[in-house]
Formats: C-alpha cells, sequence, structure tokens
C-alpha cells in the first residue's frame, strides 16, 4: 500500500502525500517535507557533525575544579567514575545515560535509518517509525550535562575553591544541537519509501 | 480529495496511523486505536481555559527569574544562584557559544513562547487578527521542542547531588516556582492544548 497522506508536523492537518517532492501543508503553509534527497543529505551532514564534535567531547575536560589554585581538570567518563566511586550511583547512571548512552544510541539509530533507506535494509516500517519517535524525545535530554556545569560553574565560586567549564561543554553543546538538527531534518518519507519499493517487487 | 474531506482526517503522531475523525461529546478525548496515545480532545472552552493556564505560567517564570533558586554554603562561603546568573556567568567565563545556546533554550525560548501565546490566545477571544495568531502559533509550534525548562529543573536536581557532603544546600524561592513552572508550562505545551488550537483558529477564521 503506498501512503496517500502526511501529518503536518506544525499544525495536525492532511496534506496528501507525494513520494520525494517538496510539500507544504495547506493550512499553516509551512513546509512538511523537502526534497527527499536534500533532506536525506541535509540529515547526514548534520549527524556526521555531531558525530565528529563527540570526539572533543569526550576527549576534553568538562568542568575544572580549582581548588587553592590547583587546577584538576575532569572529562564526561571521568565524573562518572567519580560518582560512582563516592556512591551516588543513581546520578552516575543518569549522567552516563544522558550524556553516553543517549548520543550513541541516537548516532547509531539515525544512521540506521539514513543508511537503511539508501542500501535498503528491509524492517518493519512501524518498528523504524517508533525507534525515530523514541529518538525525538530522548533527544535533548543530553543537555543534562551542559546545564549541570553551568550551574556548577556559577554556584562555585568561592575564593578557595572554584569550578570552571571545560572546553568539552561547548564541543558537547554543539554536538547536541546538531543531533538535534539532524533528527529535525530527517525524512520520515526515508522510512516509507522502502515499503513501496518493497511492494513494488512483490507485486512484479 | 478537498480540504474539507481532509479536514475529517487525523494521522497518530507516534505511529503515523490514519484516522477519520468522530464527534466527541463533552470533555471526551480520541485516542488512537492503534497505540492508544491520545489524538484530539472536545474541550468546550479551550480557548478562555488555556489562556488562564498560560498567564499562571507567567508569573511562574517571572517568580522562577527573580529570586535564588540554591544557596550553598561550604564551610562559611556562601554562594547563590538565579535563573539569569547561570546565563550571565557562562558569558563571563567566555563560555560564548554554550552561552548562547542555554539563554536561547531556558529563557528567550519559553519566555516567547509564553508571551506569543497570551497574544495568540487573547486574538482569538476577539476572533481579531486572523493573520497574526497564525504566525504566532507557527512559532510556538516550530519554538516549542527548543524549549528545556523541564530538562534544565533535573540539572539543578543533579548538580545538587554532586554537591553533598560538601556543604549545606537550601532550596530558594525560585526554586519552587520553577517547579510549578514546568508542571504547567508541560501541561500547556506537551498536553493535547496548542495542536488543538489550530482547530479553532480554522474555525473562528474560516467558517
Amino acid at each position: 500500500m503506498t501512503k496517500k497522506y502526511v501529518r503536518c508536523p506544525w499544525c495536525e492537518a492532511v496534506n496528501l502525500h507525494h513520494p520525494d517532492r517538496e510539500i507544504h501543508c495547506r493550512r499553516c503553509g509551512s513546509r512538511i517535507h523537502e526534497e527527499l534527497h536534500i533532506a536525506f543529505q541535509k540529515s547526514l551532514a548534520y549527524l556526521i557533525t555531531a558525530m565528529i564534535l563527540y570526539l572533543p567531547a569526550n576527549l576534553m575536560p568538562m568542568l575544572v575544579t580549582e581548588q587553592f589554585g590547583h587546577p584538576q581538570p575532569s572529562t564526561l567518563l571521568g565524573g562518572v567514575i567519580t560518582l560512582w566511586e563516592h556512591g551516588s550511583w543513581p546520578i552516575a547512571l543518569i549522567i552516563f545515560f544522558a550524556s553516553i548512552f543517549i548520543p550513541i544510541l541516537k548516532f547509531i539509530l539515525l544512521l540506521y535509518l539514513l543508511l537503511g533507506a539508501r542500501w535498503h535494509l528491509y524492517s518493519r516500517e512501524e518498528d523504524k517509525q517508533r525507534l525515530f519517535f523514541i529518538t525525538e524525545i530522548i533527544g535533548p535530554w543530553s543537555m543534562i550535562d551542559v546545564f549541570v556545569v553551568a550551574i556548577l560553574a556559577a554556584l562555585i565560586q568561592m575564593h578557595n575553591i572554584q569550578i570552571i567549564p571545560g572546553a568539552a561543554a561547548t564541543a558537547f553543546a554543539l554536538m547536541v544541537f546538531f543531533t538535534l538538527l539532524a533528527a529535525q531534518s530527517f525524512d520520515t518519507r526515508l522510512i516509507w519509501r522502502n515499503e513501496e519499493e518493497a511492494d513494488g517487487t512483490e507485486d512484479s | 480529495m478537498k480540504d474539507t474531506d481532509l479536514d475529517q482526517l487525523i494521522i497518530c503522531e507516534k505511529c503515523d496511523t490514519l484516522h477519520k475523525k468522530i464527534p466527541l461529546s463533552y470533555n471526551q478525548t480520541a485516542y488512537c486505536s492503534h497505540c492508544h496515545s491520545p489524538l484530539y480532545k472536545n474541550h468546550p472552552h479551550l480557548i478562555a481555559y488555556t489562556l488562564s493556564i498560560a498567564l499562571t505560567t507567567l508569573v511562574f517564570f517571572v517568580m522562577a527569574n527573580l529570586f535564588p533558586i540554591v544557596t550553598v554554603d561550604i564551610k562559611g562561603m556562601v554562594s547563590s544562584i538565579t535563573l539569569p546568573s547561570v546565563i550571565v556567568s557562562l558569558f563571563e567565563q567566555h563560555f560564548f557559544i554554550v552561552g548562547l545556546l542555554v539563554s536561547f533554550v531556558i529563557f528567550l525560548f519559553p519566555l516567547s513562547i509564553l508571551l506569543s501565546l497570551i497574544l495568540a490566545l487573547t486574538l482569538m477571544l476577539m476572533q481579531k487578527g486572523e493573520e497574526i495568531v497564525k504566525a504566532l502559533l507557527l512559532y510556538i509550534s516550530h519554538v516549542n521542542r527548543w524549549n528545556m525548562m523541564e530538562i534544565f529543573l533535573i540539572s539543578i536536581l543533579v548538580a545538587l547531588v554532586k554537591l553533598i557532603g560538601y556543604g549545606e544546600i537550601y532550596f530558594g524561592v525560585s526554586f519552587w516556582a520553577l517547579v510549578l513552572f514546568v508542571v504547567s508550562d508541560l501541561f500547556l505545551t506537551k498536553d493535547l492544548h496548542i495542536r488543538s488550537l489550530w482547530e479553532h483558529w480554522q474555525r473562528i477564521y474560516h467558517d
């Protein structure tokens, strides 16, 4: 069955569908879909940018604790390990999920959805649609670590102990920003197109 | 297929299932037959109701910005933060990119969404300014996903847990205002209200 209708993500109006052209909503006038190949390239480009930024985000210090003039940098993973060792394992788990697990999960899911569309890796479209919905929901929660650094840096500014954000904070914030853009520009038609093609081969 | 026929249809946000709308009675909600997420609702006084929540949320937002969120006392050295001071200190430490991003997602977007919503609802109540209302509703639906106040709230708690053992922690007035803000903001934006406003927009200005 080919898809006949598409939902406007901005105003919910149901619009007529087209497999790869640009679609504008009949009610609110926003662009629902870009040309399919442009959306694909944009999404992939944002995703690759985010994946590159993920490296400095993990390798550079996330925050620097300066106690009596001695700077002590700590990385993302280092912070999780310290928390775990101090016995605050629930928080260690939250940070681990928000900053390490979710971004990697998002990279893998989006890469799978994008490359799956290109090289026709078939799996159930419904499952893919759900996977994409999940990536959209959990995506912004990666910002937790950036906020935590900002809060600690604003709060701990005493004369013998100071917390300063590290270079990884910038890389990490940009990484989250670009993964959100990648998810936003991802065209859900890439999920459903496979079905049409698969049906086509079944028919012939 | 004509627009009027298309208006009878609705597609589930979560699982992409196509449904035909049926009339609902007072205060009923329609759920997706496939994944059971809410689709639409018959709310008799949606505009006035949403406006009252939006105004309440604005009061909470102002309060959340004016007073200290938390205060820590580390061996006699007392320090506290307010929401704006978190953003300002990022700029002071020369983290301009992070500062810019953070100021948008926890200050400019939440505030502008609320103000646009209040203006749009007021105009809808007066049945005036079709194009302005449309532009405002579009702005809200485009920017809504970049509103990260609830994530900021959780981050405060995470940051405080990291400080346990170093000193005394006191919650300020703004922390509780922030909790109330997040609850009413989630109710306002993540529930059906904004989505249903488009239907009302169409009914008010086109029928």
